[in-house]
């Protein structure tokens, strides 16, 4: 737990004793976790550690098998993915979720058709989209082409604004440096460093260490569906992370 | 220009008839029509939103028989039998689609097909109620007032005018904030999770919007041609249908209209077709999928196919003599 769950507002987001199961296999076990306002939550681990089944379950993807997971205090445990996003849950899913054929336009416009009613009466969508610009200019520049033409960072800078015009109080990513090159990837955790500034709360999964220049407030490993590892403040070195992920414990 | 597609459908077919003014081929634009009606739907569905129903032809039956058994049994309104056919599509594309879509993929597929077996062997086998493999015949004609649309040049109009109608209300759907919930939700449906789109609701609207457009080319067929039988919506019916949607090119607003065309003329053109007619189709199905997938409609199908002869001209024009070789071979790879 963080010092924030001990405070008086309720976390951002907290995950309690969360638990995944396909079919026979528990892919996740009892994750528990919570993460304030403009905190960064980094979670580690190798393929099959379940890292992405992680967030998909708090994206509302799929039920957990067990647990809870509350956004601002709000249960949104049984909430269809579809309903959660207005309550403000974002994931930009593994492998960036290109949709060849769509404009980068209308990918923005899909992002703001999915908040809430009072959130779009707040903000209008030309507003919107000028701040996501700001983080991502390219964007602007690629407007009016498919999303299936844009380059591998600029579709992961794409599927990161599609998300944030939706306005979440929660952002989460899966793999975001997956398939990109350096320059790409420091240029996404640029912008995610500006949206932890501004108050988002923000989730990331990755296998390898990252170019985050903020300290995560908490840095979780997993390793066969269970922490092995817990930090809060400071992050394992890579060959710290290296022996973890060979030993598979601490 | 992609707006203008349906009235340019109707446009074009007003004045094939006057070009034509002749009863047989009047008579077969009116088939090409009611078809280009329920082909128009399945793009919505395939085309649009990706899902691969074979239950177009399930719902062409619910049009047909409802608007023969009302007529013929019931002395009910050809056109109230039409409504009620189209309603009662409509209703169990929505309850069947609530079932339907907790599968995905093939499995969604095969139910699918199931459905349109299950419409087939019912229609077959309920003689007290469809009239069994015999039918229903005497189906009067759709009328107005005491104007009827006996004359074939009239239901041409009608059925044309209905095609219009429904290219108009495919490309509007196609460019709402529906047909981009379609296209997310066929490229990815991950992706329209996460972006908030209730995707069940979505892809029932398709199902819901195909079954009305089936239940009405289905309904008019029958009204036209008066006769009703369960070979209308028999299995080789579903990969005549598909060979229309795939000729034209799916997710074209005018494919299904050029895809009917074709697949109803041409056998009517060629006599001694129709006994090869089932292996043909087949056969072309499979050629077209390989060779040209986006169909006769799609630029970019074409320039993919042409590609192989483009590079070998423009490497005979280009290329000088010594390093032909090495570039050829690794062309080939």
């Amino acid at each position: 737990m963080t010092e924030t769950a001990h405070s008086h507002a309720p976390a951002a987001l907290e995950v309690d004793a969360l638990s995944v199961r396909y079919g026979r296999v528990n892919a996740l076990n009892e994750l528990s976790f919570a993460a304030g306002r403009g905190e960064l939550v980094l979670i580690l681990g190798t393929n099959g550690a379940g890292k992405s089944s992680a967030v998909n379950a708090i994206a509302g993807l799929f039920a957990p098998a067990a647990g809870r997971i509350r956004v601002g205090g709000k249960d949104v445990t049984r909430q269809p993915a579809y309903r959660r996003v207005r309550s403000g849950v974002s994931l930009v899913p593994e492998g960036r979720g290109p949709l060849p054929g769509i404009s980068v336009r209308d990918n923005l416009e899909l992002g703001y058709r999915a908040r809430s009613r009072a959130k779009q009466r707040a903000e209008s969508y030309e507003d919107a989209v000028a701040k996501v610009f700001e983080l991502f200019p390219i964007l602007k520049e690629r407007l009016k082409q498919d999303c299936g033409t844009l380059s591998g960072g600029e579709m992961q800078m794409l599927a990161i604004a599609r998300a944030l015009v939706a306005d979440p109080t929660v952002l989460l990513l899966d793999e975001p440096s997956l398939g990109l090159a350096p320059r790409p990837v420091a240029q996404v955790y640029e912008a995610l460093d500006a949206c932890a500034a501004a108050g988002l709360t923000i989730v990331i999964i990755e296998q390898k260490s990252v170019p985050l220049q903020t300290e995560p407030a908490l840095t979780l490993v997993l390793h066969n569906g269970a922490v092995i590892d817990e930090r809060h403040g400071s992050r394992p070195s890579e060959s710290e992370l290296a022996e973890l992920y060979m030993g598979g414990a601490v | 220009m992609r707006r203008l597609a349906g009235p340019a459908a109707v446009a074009i077919a007003v004045t094939a008839i006057w070009i034509g003014n002749s009863a047989l081929w009047t008579y077969n634009l009116t088939l090409v029509g009611a078809y280009a009606i329920v082909v128009i739907g399945l793009n919505i569905l395939l085309g649009y939103a990706g899902l691969v129903s074979f239950a177009q032809t399930a719902f062409m039956a619910v049009g047909g028989y409802a608007v023969a058994i009302l007529a013929v049994e019931h002395a009910v309104n050809p056109w109230l039998g039409l409504l009620l056919g189209l309603v009662l599509a409509g209703v169990a594309a929505a309850l069947i689609g609530l079932v339907l879509f907790r599968l995905r993929g093939h499995y969604l597929t095969m139910a699918s097909f199931a459905l349109a077996m299950s419409a087939f062997g019912y229609a077959t086998a309920a003689v007290g109620f469809t009239g069994g493999s015999v039918g229903i015949a005497g189906v009067p004609p759709l009328s107005i007032g005491s104007f009827t649309f006996t004359d074939p040049s009239h239901a041409y109009l009608l059925v044309w005018l209905l095609v219009g109608l429904c290219a108009w209300a495919g490309v509007r759907a196609r460019d709402s904030h529906v047909g981009r919930a379609w296209r997310t939700i066929a490229d990815n449906e991950d992706v329209a999770f996460s972006l908030g789109l209730p995707v069940l609701r979505y892809k029932i609207i398709a199902f819901v919007i195909a079954a009305v457009m089936g239940a009405l080319g289905g309904a008019l067929y029958v009204n036209f041609t008066s006769y009703v039988n369960p070979e209308l919506y028999a299995p080789a019916i579903i990969v005549n249908i598909f060979l229309m949607l795939f000729l034209g090119g799916k997710g074209h607003t005018l494919g299904p209209i050029l895809g009917a065309a074709i697949v109803v003329i041409v056998p009517l053109q060629i006599a001694g077709l129709s006994d090869i007619q089932a292996i043909l189709f087949g056969i072309t199905l499979l050629v077209l999928i390989l060779v040209l997938p986006g169909g006769l409609l799609d630029a970019a199908s074409w320039r993919a196919l042409a590609a192989p002869v483009r590079r070998l001209r423009s490497r005979e024009r280009n290329a000088p003599a010594a390093p032909v070789k090495a570039l050829a071979g690794r062309a080939r790879r």
